[in-house]
């Protein structure tokens, strides 16, 4: 499934968070998502979900918004915050009333519950998980209607290092299998080892997008985090980043 | 859509509260009618009498409906407080729909609730009556309409619940507002006024004038129910609207 953000923009007030903003991303792929705090990662992916409206452009899955899609948790999985959960409700309760909606059966449930490894945990209620296992709810609710779009904004956040490990073995899973997935991180370190393809934002504009390889072939061995802060700190918003070993 | 109805169902059966706020009303609703036998013929009050039947299904709907719009208030406001409104729109992006299945729920859980309340006050209350040698006259006195029309009352304090909380989206501001509607706007200001056939006008006069004895006294039963409808409508529209507009 391809995605594409063409011209997406969003103000609040006089503050720009995100400003024509155009990407494709391609099936097959895992592209990472980074940008500092503020620059308007959070604020693009929900308007790609629908849960924000842009100023101006769209974000469509194959040709189709997120609100024209006819059954949205088959096509796209998203997963936008690990607190979306009623805290009185059972972590299996707790995605039941999503699969119920979309008219998922309750086996799916399980099955999910068993891919993120919360079966032992599924009758507990919310309140009770920690931040790591509300994070694999979160993904397994993401995953539940099979979808060949994956949608994960900062998903490794509260994860033991076991879980970051179980996470990026996930992720590039989800890939392999042929979904497309587009994944927000500040662990800069462990999303170097995951993605294919790296979107650098700042100030709600598009920095960089190009595949990982070349990115850090240009960076002459440089790390992602290198490559970013390098970025984000001397890139005049909207110009080119050139030749990054040139840079001073 | 009934998948969607089917889900704001299973929201209200897997937490705690809703069913507690029902056992709840049930066990006083069957608690009042011998209350009611014990204080018959004291005071102002009449001895017991077949007419007394309808009086014992009408007492505990004020509570009940109080107890129907919790309930509503939660399922609407409740999801921005525990943030599953993102699920619930990630599942059904269209708000109309979302809220269309709130109300549904909360309509078939109003009527739930008040058939339930009939057969608890009715089947105590006929029994008490009996129990102190006074006929039992369930097809005289009213009491086919009032018991008709409990169910209806509350399923009209369910779509209000949800059209409040919907309009507010903050549990704490809609309890408010209901409880200061409640005191303020009917108990206080007719008397402010000088105006008690004020109160006639307002929701909970409309609601006595349904479910009294006898028939309404200063409106018609068309009438107060007609104001009930009205004022559902009024608030449904309003949130529908908004809901409409506002972002997540």
């Amino acid at each position: 499934m391809h995605i594409e953000l063409q011209g997406l923009a969003k103000r609040y007030g006089p503050i720009s968070a995100v400003e024509d903003l155009t990407l494709s991303l391609a099936p097959g792929r895992v592209t990472g998502f980074v940008g500092a705090n503020g620059a308007g990662k959070s604020t693009t992916m929900r308007m790609l979900l629908g849960l924000t409206r842009p100023d101006a452009g769209n974000a469509t899955f194959d040709g189709k918004t997120y609100a024209e899609l006819r059954d949205p948790l088959r096509t796209v999985g998203a997963m936008v915050d690990p607190n979306v959960f009623h805290p009185g409700r059972t972590g299996r309760n707790a995605l039941r009333v999503i699969a119920r909606a979309a008219q998922i059966p309750d086996s799916q449930v399980d099955h999910v519950l068993a891919l993120v490894g919360l079966v032992g945990a599924a009758q507990r209620r919310v309140g009770g998980y920690s931040m790591g296992m509300r994070q694999r709810l979160a993904l397994a609710s993401a995953l539940l209607g099979d979808p060949g779009a994956v949608v994960l904004d900062e998903p490794a956040n509260g994860l033991d290092p076991q879980g970051v490990h179980w996470l990026r073995g996930l992720i590039r899973e989800l890939a392999a299998q042929g979904r497309t997935v587009f994944v927000s991180s500040h662990l800069l370190a462990e999303l170097a080892q995951t993605i294919d393809d790296v979107v650098v934002i700042a100030q709600g504009r598009l920095i960089i997008h190009e595949p990982m390889a070349a990115l850090l072939g240009r960076a002459h061995g440089g790390s992602l985090e290198a490559v970013f802060l390098h970025l984000t700190s001397t890139t005049p918003v909207g110009s080119p980043p050139g030749n990054l070993k040139d840079r001073p | 859509m009934i998948s969607l109805i089917s889900a704001e169902v299973l929201k209200i059966r897997t937490t705690r509260l809703p069913g507690v706020t029902i056992v709840v009303v049930l066990a006083i609703a069957a608690a009042l009618p011998m209350l009611y036998a014990a204080a018959s013929g004291t005071g102002d009050l009449e001895p017991l009498n077949s007419a007394s039947l309808t009086d014992m299904l009408a007492a505990p709907s004020r509570l009940a409906g109080g107890g129907v719009l919790l309930i509503g208030l939660l399922l609407a406001a409740g999801e921005f407080r525990h943030r599953t409104v993102f699920t619930t729109r990630l599942a059904e992006p269209r708000p109309l729909r979302v809220l269309a299945a709130k109300l549904a729920a909360m309509t078939l859980t109003g009527l739930t609730a008040g058939m339930a309340l009939d057969l608890v006050t009715a089947g105590v209350g006929s029994a008490v009556i009996a129990h102190n040698g006074v006929a039992v006259e369930p097809l005289a006195h009213g009491f086919p309409r009032v018991a008709l029309l409990v169910p209806l009352v509350l399923a009209a304090h369910g779509v209000i619940g949800v059209a409040v909380g919907a309009l507010l989206r903050s549990t704490t501001a809609a309890i408010g507002v209901v409880l200061m509607w409640a005191f303020v706007v009917e108990g206080v200001v007719p008397m402010v006024f000088r105006a008690p056939e004020m109160a006639t006008w307002l929701p909970r006069g409309a609601i006595h004038d349904l479910l009294s004895a006898q028939p309404a006294t200063q409106v018609s039963l068309g009438t107060a129910g007609a104001l009930i409808v009205g004022y559902a409508a009024a608030l449904v529209a309003a949130a529908a609207l908004l809901d409409y507009r506002r972002e997540v």
